[in-house]
């Protein structure tokens, strides 16, 4: 098992390379002067030169490419081109925030999403599943930013209940972690209906059935179990997406979280810490999925066996 | 014959049942008579879309909920109309007086849960007797042996079996709670042919142990001649043909001309034959069956009254055959 | 007779779909009331869209500012009511349909070409070919979309055609899997041995027998994939990496109007149910279609 776990850890460096490849490539794409933002408009082509030769960025890109691999090798990310600090540490003060968000936000999807979907599945083509349906498409389909905007006029503005931007308190959570479950709440049930719906047609229920088992007991004891594996993978998906998709969510409420901060410095061209959240949320992304797919190991026997 | 004497066990009669889709109506079956006493085994012989399965489901109530119904007809087991049962009574027949065992036993365990616990459910739900988690247990045990599987291999999971073994595992789970009727919807089509002999061999070797009756549903008439005592043929849901194993096996000249298709369908070992001799045409569509005998446009002895009337039951002694030949 | 009938019994063939079928999807389609909803309003929305500047013109009502009128609330005259530099929001909105339907639809077609380009490439060579490939879309797919497309907008500067290649690119990993799934589970199948071996080329084996299959999850991808990619772009557009104003694009009108949004909450309104109603429609539409294609969900 510890072989198996080793070697998708090692799998992950490739697949990273070239992450770091495609960065480098859009971000290269144009030869946007950083040095010149950075110096602002009055500085001389001089001055600019010379800060341009200090960052390295004169020399060709595929030779930066390697010089930044060989950097990340030993965690040094560079350092802002804006704030002069390192990005890594940077990155670190910036991640709870977001970690935070992501977290609440996904238990939050799972525990309103997973029982609609099982209600959805077990009550087919019934009055609330197709209210169910309905609302969940809704709620997929609301643009983010604006249901942040709408609840800011309604708690904030309207009721002043909570604040509308900032952290401190769990309060100031309360809306961020609204407007990113929800729509993840919608898709978790949907997707939740369609494996109950498809494990309600296995075999082995009929044979539970003309076993004399309840109808509770076959959805509780058998269904769930089968239905729930996929959903982890997708419970999963959502975290990990939620990691680096909170971006305009934490623009509108003003979290100092990783999505922030990348819009931030993607526009003033702060390339070391574009690259360096990336990595980071690249690396997030792989090392989640490696944590679903091992959970799956213990849980389901069948895949259990072949790492005996 | 003890037929007539003898309380049956189970007993249906004019049983009609259909399924609803959004575009017809499937008349599955057609108003089927049938009688099993103790300890009996009858087989039930019919192609693909015959209705064997339909009638199975029928006697548990597992039809499909939104689609499939019981238009007509009563299911009696012994005295208890199954038809008239709430769903909680009938959940406390299942499993317990009635079992059934399904046709691939791939996919009919639930592969996260151990096979000793899948048995162990089935003496759970039906512990009206109130014995003790450990005496469960042991009767798992015992019914492991029953099947031939080693009591050791209970905390594997069904993966961990080879179809034969699967299937025995089927049974095991049928067989817990001592039921008094058994329903083997084709139980060895999924299977190997040494397999199946095994397990039929088995089923063989539980029918004398375990005083059980049996209704084994195959298309297959080899598997009845070896296991059968009476043996019913269905065609377009209906019963065409019905009889006790001498009937059948002993003579041929009485015999509906669709039995008779089957049974010249069978390749022989030893005669020379250049083809195979299959039944002309196909099974007639459910959403629109033909006027008088169903079985008339396939028939190679039809007559004019078969295409306009439906035939009666003709019986001699204990065969009955649906025919106007033998009017 | 067993082995007869037996022959018949457990053959599981890979349906071609042929006419007749796709009118029964067509049928069972239309009986999904919510899905007919999606596909009505799309069709109002489309048509609005393609004759936006009849219902509307574009320069005295997109554009042009009238102090006088600003910040009203609907009325007869303006419907949906009018912005801080009293433009009739109405007229914004229809012209602004036509970026979030084309950055949505045109998008995905892109996402589409280059899914299918790269998944038949992938599936048929199989090999290192296939191991690079879906190498780069595991890379891809770590990637937050949004992220991507932030920074490829960046670098390549605002504009229309740049922010539907930065879109369509997030969206080609998922087509490019579902396109090698659908030719390797075809590639694999028995009949196209015996296409082969009867002598049809092997592409056009492929061809006519992998399309017919993956077209139906192609398309419900697809529709869910618009959706996405409309409330993508009007997010861009919402931060100012998008869309600029004074162009009526919806995430951009948006962003202008969170500034007066506490006395006047009509301005952000009508923008946001405006994505909302359009993105829900495709949702819908697809969501309707997974269910008419799936033979299994059924009863």
């Amino acid at each position: 098992m510890s072989r198996y776990v080793a070697r998708r850890l090692l799998l992950i460096i490739p697949i990273l390379l070239f992450v770091i490849f495609i960065v480098f490539i859009v971000l290269n794409i144009t030869p946007g002067d950083p040095a010149a933002i950075i110096l602002g408009r009055e500085a001389t082509p001089a001055a600019r030169a010379q800060l341009s030769h200090e960052l390295g960025l004169d020399k060709p890109v595929l030779l930066r490419y390697v010089l930044y691999v060989r950097d990340a090798f030993r965690l040094d990310f560079g350092k802002s081109y804006r704030s002069g600090q390192p990005v890594f540490k940077e990155i670190l003060a910036k991640f709870p925030t977001t970690l935070q968000l992501a977290l609440l936000s996904s238990l939050l999807a799972a525990l309103i999403g997973i029982p609609l979907g099982i209600l959805s599945a077990v009550r087919q083509y019934s009055f609330l599943d197709v209210s169910l349906t309905v609302s969940a498409l809704f709620l997929a389909s609301i643009p983010s930013f604006w249901l942040g905007i709408m609840l800011i006029l309604v708690f904030s503005l309207g009721l002043k209940l909570l604040p509308s931007s900032g952290i401190g308190t769990l309060k100031h959570f309360i809306m961020p972690v609204l407007t990113l479950a929800l729509p993840s709440a919608a898709y978790l049930s949907r997707m939740t209906r369609t494996m109950m719906l498809e494990t309600m047609r296995m075999d082995y229920i009929r044979t539970a059935r003309a076993k004399g088992a309840t109808n509770a007991r076959i959805i509780w004891r058998h269904a769930l179990q089968n239905a729930l594996m996929p959903v982890i993978t997708i419970i999963g998906m959502t975290f990990a997406g939620l990691l680096g998709g909170a971006m305009i969510t934490e623009i509108v409420f003003g979290l100092p979280g990783i999505g922030n901060t990348i819009v931030m410095a993607i526009k003033t061209k702060d390339y070391p810490i574009v690259m360096a959240s990336t990595l980071f949320l690249a690396t997030l992304f792989m090392l989640i999925m490696l944590a679903v797919d091992l959970i799956y190991a213990f849980i389901d026997p069948r895949i259990k066996a072949q790492f005996k | 014959m003890a037929d007539m004497t003898e309380k049956p066990l189970l007993e249906i009669r004019g049983l009609e049942v259909i399924y609803t889709s959004r575009r017809a109506i499937v008349h599955a079956l057609n108003g089927i008579n049938l009688r099993l006493n103790r300890k009996e085994v009858l087989g039930l012989v019919g192609e693909t879309g015959a209705g064997k399965t339909t009638t199975a489901f029928s006697v548990l109530r597992l039809l499909p909920e939104r689609t499939g119904r019981i238009k007509a007809g009563e299911i009696v087991f012994d005295g208890l109309p199954l038809l008239k049962l709430s769903e909680a009574e009938m959940r406390a027949v299942r499993g317990a007086r009635i079992s059934m065992i399904f046709q691939d036993p791939m996919t009919s365990l639930n592969p996260v849960i151990t096979v000793g616990d899948q048995i162990l459910e089935a003496l759970q739900l039906h512990n009206v007797a109130g014995k003790s988690p450990a005496e469960l247990r042991e009767r798992v045990d015992e019914i492991l042996t029953l099947v031939g599987i080693n009591p050791e291999r209970k905390r594997n999971y069904p993966h961990e079996f080879s179809g034969g073994m699967k299937q025995r595992v089927v049974i095991a789970i049928a067989l817990a709670c001592q039921p008094e009727l058994l329903i083997a919807d084709e139980p060895t089509t999924a299977l190997d042919v040494t397999i199946q002999a095994q397990v039929i061999a088995m089923m063989e070797e539980l029918k004398q142990k375990l005083d059980m009756a049996m209704i084994i549903i195959t298309h297959d008439l080899g598997i009845v001649a070896k296991t059968c005592d009476k043996i019913a043929v269905l065609y377009a849901g209906e019963i065409v043909e019905y009889g006790t194993f001498a009937d059948f096996f002993g003579q041929s000249e009485r015999r509906h001309p669709y039995t008779q298709g089957l049974f010249e369908s069978i390749p022989s070992i030893y005669d020379e034959a250049e083809r195979l001799k299959p039944i002309e045409g196909l099974m007639p569509d459910p959403t629109d069956l033909p006027a008088g005998c169903k079985f008339h446009p396939r028939c190679p002895r039809v007559m004019d009254v078969c295409k306009a009337r439906c035939p009666d039951d003709c019986e001699s002694g204990t065969h009955i055959i649906k025919c106007h030949l033998f009017a | 007779m067993s082995s007869i009938t037996g022959m018949f019994r457990r053959r599981t063939v890979v349906v071609n779909r042929s006419h007749s079928q796709w009118s029964e999807v067509w049928q069972r389609l239309k009986r999904n009331k919510t899905a007919m909803f999606g596909l009505v309003v799309l069709v109002v929305i489309f048509t609005s869209a393609v004759f936006a500047d009849v219902i509307a013109d574009y320069d005295s009502r997109v554009l042009a500012q009238n102090a006088k009128e600003r910040l009203q609330l609907p009325s007869l005259q303006h419907p949906f009511g009018t912005d801080q530099f009293g433009r009739d929001l109405f007229a914004r909105i229809v012209h602004g349909a036509r970026y979030s339907l084309a950055f949505g639809v045109i998008c995905t077609l892109i996402a589409i070409g280059g899914g299918a380009v790269l998944g038949s490439a992938s599936a048929f060579f199989g090999g290192r070919v296939d191991d690079i490939i879906m190498r780069a879309m595991d890379a891809f797919m770590c990637i937050p979309g949004l992220l991507l497309a932030l920074a490829l907008v960046s670098t390549l500067g605002a504009g229309l055609t740049n922010m539907m290649i930065a879109i369509s690119i997030s969206s080609i990993p998922p087509f490019t899997r579902i396109v090698r799934a659908a030719v390797l589970t075809v590639v694999q199948q028995d009949y196209i041995e015996a296409a082969r071996a009867s002598g049809v080329g092997t592409a056009r084996a492929i061809l006519l027998h992998v399309m017919p299959n993956a077209i139906g999850t192609v398309i419900v991808n697809a529709m869910m994939n618009v959706a996405g990619l409309i409330l993508a772009a009007a997010g861009l557009s919402f931060i100012g990496m998008g869309i600029q104003p004074p162009a009526p694009e919806w995430g951009a009108m948006l962003s202008e109007a969170t500034t007066y949004m506490r006395r006047f909450p009509h301005i952000v309104i009508s923008p946001g149910l405006a994505i909302l109603i359009t993105a829900l429609c495709f949702n819908l539409l697809g969501d309707g279609l997974a269910e008419a294609l799936d033979p299994r969900l059924r009863e």
